[in-house]
């Protein structure tokens, strides 16, 4: 926050150039990361083919895609603010309610489609452990998230 | 941490940071590799084979699993379970395989046994005389790189149950006399739809007339192996010729090593 207002503060000298400057490293973060996820959209669809997959698995992992990209781009243009450390808890926040709707608490089952209604043919996956250590994980992102917040608010307290 | 200039918030995130990257590696790579197990026709079936005892059919499905993914496969199990028409359990079978290291093949066959005593207990006469589709439920799971648990479930397979006595047919003809007594000839068909039991028995007949008297009774062994079909004639005996009427009733009683059948009533003349 302290950053943004010396930024209003030269821009209101006008000196546009410093806060282009300013703004340049963080929107090439964000462009960067939003690459990064679209390249793993891409990487996915090419190792798991997304025809041979059910609709709901294509969804979600777009879904859970686009939850990254969105935070990481708003977190990265935010980037030296409070709002960086808000998006940064938002995104721990969304990601475990996406994925444990998603996974349905980790058990996923899939009706396979047949040409006749029988045979019935379900396929069921286990993500239960996977689910847990992912979300201990994002747990501690949030933490993460939390100290910086503090940190960074102690910091412009103590600044003169 | 202070004296390598990271904060506590900097050494947490990046200690989050590197567990996600591991994590990852870890789901994609089991993901990865679970995808070509099953798509590259890892797990192969055998020739499946009829073994019939005097109590039990088993049906014998040798399998094989070839693990050549990234990571160990455990707890493999496959559940067979077997319903009646009626939906009653007949059998449920399980086998287990309790790892099959990566790069190593395991073989294994899965038996399904069906009690014929625990088949033939519950629906026997519409199990013996009518043809029908018994109902399989077949389960293959096994946990996957130690997190993954993968079930695949196939319901409502049906297979066809032939009826061993099936299209049993009596056809009492005219009352003879043998000099001795009046013998009452009943010509005797079946066909035996089984693919595996065998008729070998004692079938025993009781005819009434139309007032519900009994007036003769009589015996004959019956043989029919499995896809074969049975004709004979029966010689009852008839206790008091003038009880005899063109119209009545027939009970027949099969006993046999495996089952007891009867009594089934059919009625004879008229329609």
């Amino acid at each position: 926050m302290a950053e943004a207002e010396l930024e209003m503060e030269t821009f209101g000298e006008g000196s546009f150039l410093k806060l282009l400057k300013s703004l340049l490293p963080r929107i090439a973060k964000a462009v960067l990361w939003t690459a990064f996820y679209i390249l793993l959209d891409f990487l996915l669809r090419r190792i798991f083919p997304y025809e041979a997959l059910p609709m709901e698995l294509i969804t979600t992992t777009r879904g859970f895609i686009l939850i990254l990209t969105f935070f990481t781009l708003a977190g990265n243009l935010s980037s030296g603010t409070i709002f960086e450390y808000i998006f940064g808890f938002a995104k721990g926040i969304s990601l475990i309610a996406f994925t444990w709707l998603a996974f349905c608490g980790g058990i996923l089952t899939l009706t396979l489609p047949s040409e006749t209604s029988i045979p019935s043919i379900y396929v069921t996956v286990d993500f239960r452990i996977f689910l847990g250590m992912y979300i201990l994980i994002e747990l501690l992102g949030i933490a993460t998230n939390i100290l910086r917040a503090i940190e960074f608010l102690s910091k412009k307290v103590e600044a003169p | 941490m202070e004296r390598i200039g990271m904060t506590p918030a900097k050494a947490i995130g990046l200690v989050g940071r590197l567990l996600l990257i591991f994590f990852f590696l870890y789901l994609t790579t089991s993901l990865y590799s679970l995808y070509n197990l099953l798509s590259t026709g890892s797990f192969s079936l055998g020739q499946m084979e009829f073994t019939i005892t005097e109590d039990a059919l088993t049906a014998s499905i040798p399998f094989s699993f070839n693990n050549t993914g990234f990571y160990d496969l455990w707890d493999l199990n496959i559940t067979t379970t077997i319903k009646d028409p009626d939906g009653n359990i007949l059998s449920k079978d399980e086998t287990f395989i309790a790892s099959v290291p990566r790069g190593t093949r395991a073989y294994e066959t899965h038996r399904v046994s069906i009690s014929l005593a625990k088949l033939l207990s519950g629906n026997l006469t519409r199990l013996l005389l009518e043809d029908g589709e018994l109902q399989a439920n077949i389960s293959i799971g096994f946990t996957y790189a130690m997190a993954l648990g993968f079930r695949l479930t196939f319901s409502n397979l049906s297979f066809p149950w032939g009826a061993p006595l099936s299209h049993l047919c009596l056809t009492p003809e005219d009352l003879r006399f043998n000099g001795t007594h009046y013998i009452l000839p009943v010509r005797l068909s079946f066909e035996n739809h089984s693919e595996f039991l065998h008729v070998s028995g004692r079938l025993r007949i009781e005819a009434f007339n139309d007032r519900g008297e009994l007036f003769s009774t009589g015996l004959m062994d019956v043989e029919a192996s499995p896809r074969s079909n049975y004709h004979g004639i029966l010689e009852a005996i008839v206790w008091n010729p003038s009880m005899f009427t063109d119209r009545g009733k027939i009970r027949i009683y099969l006993d046999t090593e495996l089952y007891h059948l009867g009594p089934v009533v059919m009625a004879y003349g008229g329609s």
